[in-house]
């Protein structure tokens, strides 16, 4: 045996000046209620990863579909825009003082002449007949039955 | 016993004398490819970084211009006078079709389909309207760019789209479109073709007319959207996105009304037909100086714009100053009644002929002396008998001509109007104190100054309006893109003559329509109407002297509460050049159309028969009596 330790062990035991009588005994105190998980740590981890992973992909799903939609959509409204210009353009033409005059010529109609107008003091205005249509229009022909 | 198998090192030991040698060679060897790999790295990231990034950039964003559409022209009623619409021109890559429905192994992808350029032709050709033989033969090629078809619609193009060729692609246009053709393209004005500017962005070139007045509320901004997008043209969800919206161009409301607007273009370019006229103008306008139309033939109809000559453009009635005339005889009869020198009764003897300065005037017809009222001057047209009534405003014939230019700027002549229309004409008034001798009596009856057609009209306006001449408005409000409707604020007012004179005027021109007066023709039964007929000669600016006539009909209707105002101007008749019988009929074609068809009240009251003659004048009775009566302002 070496000499310190023999040293170490004849030295006297230093005895502590604090009163040994008034110090609690050291209790065993049960620790706080600790939940256990049923799974272990490392296979929660790996399950939250793939729920995360997994919620990722599902939403990057739903924009990139929704980018599809949106394309869609919008191929659809041009197309409605389309014909929307379209049916806003040929009412334009056919609303034009020019076609409805030409219309109405075809349907066999005639300019009306010098109005003649009914007033407190009587009937004011010459009333002269109506001038015939300058051709035979097509559409009086059509609605004559056939035989 | 078993042998262990021998390791590799054992089996050669001389050939790695050292392990830790070999370790070595692994470490640089891995180190190296590293080192290259990181070098490279650095050279990407550091030195080419911008560029390739950019490229790469370059290679998924797709760049769109956002259009914005040109503000329409409408009329007070929204009837479309002018918008845009869009169009589409057909462009194939012949390269690009030559491999349509044809493997590698040239056997079509779908059975039933034709392949290459043939087979693209036989879908499209019935689409496109074009004969399949040539449809082919501009699909066959060994180039990129080939024009298919111009100007389709984008409904057609859908279809197109739909076929489903390679290589067929299509450039947007926008195309602007005049419901009204020919009636309103000198008002409206014309777009002409598309331009590429300096960014490559499609602008369009107005040439005339509110096209071009008002460009720039029309026109509106284009916008802009870059985004990423994938091999199919889906938008990469979440990628870098940038979009300028486009602005679109501010509409026009405009007080013409379509209806109007076409029956006078309609009757005054069938009477420049008729009469051989160089051209003719029509203007509507209520007593508030709002313009309801200006015709004026000869037009172009801007859907076929081939053959366009420069006059086809103009809008006479802003853009022709011409010499009135005897309408202008109004404006100095009017400062006569307001200065108190004459009233309607004045009596005038009026003689065969006048000498006065260095000449000899006349009247339009040879007579004898006449004695004349002041409505009888008027209703003749006596040029003698005007000048007569001009003098008596003052003993001093220089301060005459500056009253009488005093008026007939209040009445609007010599300046331009609030319309800030492209190409027009203050007319000219010059400065009296300038006036030659002559001068100063010609223009008492409208010769030696010149007018536009509207501010011709607005001195019958002003008279009909009770003196009050409120500046002609052509545009009642504009709408932004939004649809916020913003009224143009009234045009200004000001008082030229009492009411009292206007009364007068008014009713001293209502014999001008009568059977004793110069426009017989122009009478409206159930209206009375009051107006003046003008028969001027005509300065020719490309002769350089007078040639010709400027015959004119200008009134109102109902001459007892005035509601509309029409002017009809014929420049240079052949056949008939008379005011009364070449203009009268136009008016009176279009103010009875144009009072029906604003519902105007027939005239309640007689007609104010003021006496034309005094003292028994059994000779200008007759005279008058019987027509012989003209309105020829001759010099």
């Amino acid at each position: 045996m070496s000499q310190p330790l023999i040293a170490a062990r004849n030295a006297p035991v230093r005895q502590l000046k604090t009163s040994a009588e008034a110090r609690p005994e050291l209790q065993v105190v049960t620790p706080p209620a600790v939940r256990r998980l049923r799974l272990p740590l490392p296979v929660a981890c790996v399950v939250l990863l793939t729920l995360g992973l997994l919620g990722l992909l599902m939403t990057n799903i739903a924009i990139a579909g929704d980018a599809y939609r949106i394309t869609d959509l919008q191929v659809q409204s041009q197309r409605l825009a389309n014909q929307q210009q379209a049916a806003a353009e040929s009412l334009a033409q056919q609303s034009s003082p020019e076609q409805l005059a030409q219309r109405a010529a075809q349907l066999g109609m005639v300019a009306a002449p010098d109005a003649v107008h009914l007033t407190g003091s009587g009937v004011v205005g010459e009333a002269t007949p109506a001038p015939k249509p300058s051709a035979s229009p097509a559409a009086s022909q059509a609605q004559t039955p056939a035989r | 016993m078993s042998r262990r198998r021998p390791r590799p090192e054992a089996t050669d030991p001389g050939r790695h004398p050292r392990p830790d040698m070999r370790m070595r060679v692994y470490t640089v060897g891995v180190l190296g490819g590293l080192g290259i790999l990181g070098g490279r790295l650095v050279q990407l990231q550091g030195a080419d970084a911008n560029a390739l990034a950019g490229r790469a950039l370059k290679q998924r964003t797709s760049q769109t211009t956002l259009y914005a559409k040109r503000g329409d022209i409408v009329d007070d009623e929204g009837v479309v006078l002018a918008t845009s619409v869009e169009r589409r021109d057909v462009i194939a890559d012949p390269k690009a079709v030559a491999g349509f429905n044809l493997r590698a192994n040239g056997e079509p992808y779908k059975a039933g389909r034709g392949t290459g350029p043939a087979g693209a032709a036989a879908l499209l050709a019935p689409i496109l309207g074009i004969d399949e033989q040539t449809l082919t033969a501009k699909l066959t090629g060994d180039n990129h760019y080939a024009k298919v078809a111009v100007g389709i619609t984008p409904e057609l193009w859908q279809q197109v789209s739909d076929v489903g060729v390679a290589g067929i692609t299509s450039v947007r246009q926008t195309q602007r479109i005049y419901p009204t053709g020919a009636a309103s393209s000198t008002l409206v004005g014309i777009l002409g073709t598309a331009e590429t500017d300096d960014d490559g962005n499609v602008v369009d070139k107005p040439l005339s007319g509110l096209e071009y007045a008002d460009q720039h509320l029309l026109q509106g901004r284009n916008g802009l959207m870059r985004y990423e997008r994938s091999l199919g043209g889906q938008e990469i969800p979440l990628g870098n996105r940038e979009t300028t919206e486009p602005v679109d161009g501010t509409s026009l409301h405009l007080t013409i009304d379509s209806d109007l607007q076409w029956k006078a273009q309609t009757a005054i370019a069938a009477k420049v037909v008729e009469t051989g006229a160089r051209s003719g103008t029509v203007v509507i306008m209520d007593k508030e100086q709002r313009l309801l139309a200006l015709a004026s033939a000869p037009s172009i109809d801007p859907a076929n714009l081939t053959g366009m000559t420069n006059a086809q453009l103009q809008n006479t009635a802003l853009t022709e100053a011409f010499e009135p005339g005897s309408t202008a005889k109004v404006v100095t009869l009017a400062a006569a009644l307001e200065e108190g020198v004459d009233t309607a009764d004045s009596r005038f003897t009026v003689p065969g002929e006048l000498k006065r300065f260095d000449k000899t005037f006349h009247d339009s017809h040879p007579h004898g002396d006449e004695k004349l009222t002041l409505a009888g001057v008027l209703a003749q047209s006596s040029n003698i008998g005007t000048i007569l009534a001009g003098e008596k405003l003052d003993p001093d014939l220089k301060k005459v001509s500056q009253i009488l230019h005093g008026y007939q700027q209040k009445f609007g002549f010599g300046s331009r109007t609030t319309l800030e229309f492209p190409g027009e004409t203050a007319g000219i008034v010059g400065d009296p104190a300038k006036y030659s001798g002559t001068q100063r009596y010609t223009v008492m009856f409208g010769q030696g100054i010149s007018v536009n057609a509207v501010q011709a009209a607005s001195v019958f306006a002003t008279i009909a309006n009770d003196g009050v001449r409120t500046e002609p408005t052509l545009i009642s409000g504009t709408s932004d893109p939004n649809g916020n409707y913003r009224a143009e604020p009234a045009g200004e007012s000001t008082r030229v003559v009492s009411a009292a004179t206007a009364k007068t005027l008014r009713d001293m021109m209502q014999a001008v329509v009568s059977e004793e007066g110069t426009a017989a023709a122009a009478a409206i039964p159930g209206y009375l109407v009051a107006g003046k007929t003008g028969t001027a000669e005509r300065y020719d600016s490309d002769l350089g002297r007078y040639s010709g006539y400027t015959a004119s009909f200008i009134g109102m209707a109902p001459a007892d509460d005035p509601e509309l105002v029409v002017a009809v101007i014929l420049q240079d008749p052949k056949t008939n050049y008379y005011g009364g019988s070449a203009a009268g009929p136009v008016f009176k074609e279009v103010m009875s159309y144009a009072l029906v068809q604003r519902g105007v009240a027939p005239s309640t009251r007689p007609p104010a028969d003021l006496p034309l003659t005094w003292g028994g004048d059994q000779d200008a009775e007759q005279e008058i009596a019987t027509g012989a009566v003209g309105d020829t302002a001759g010099q």
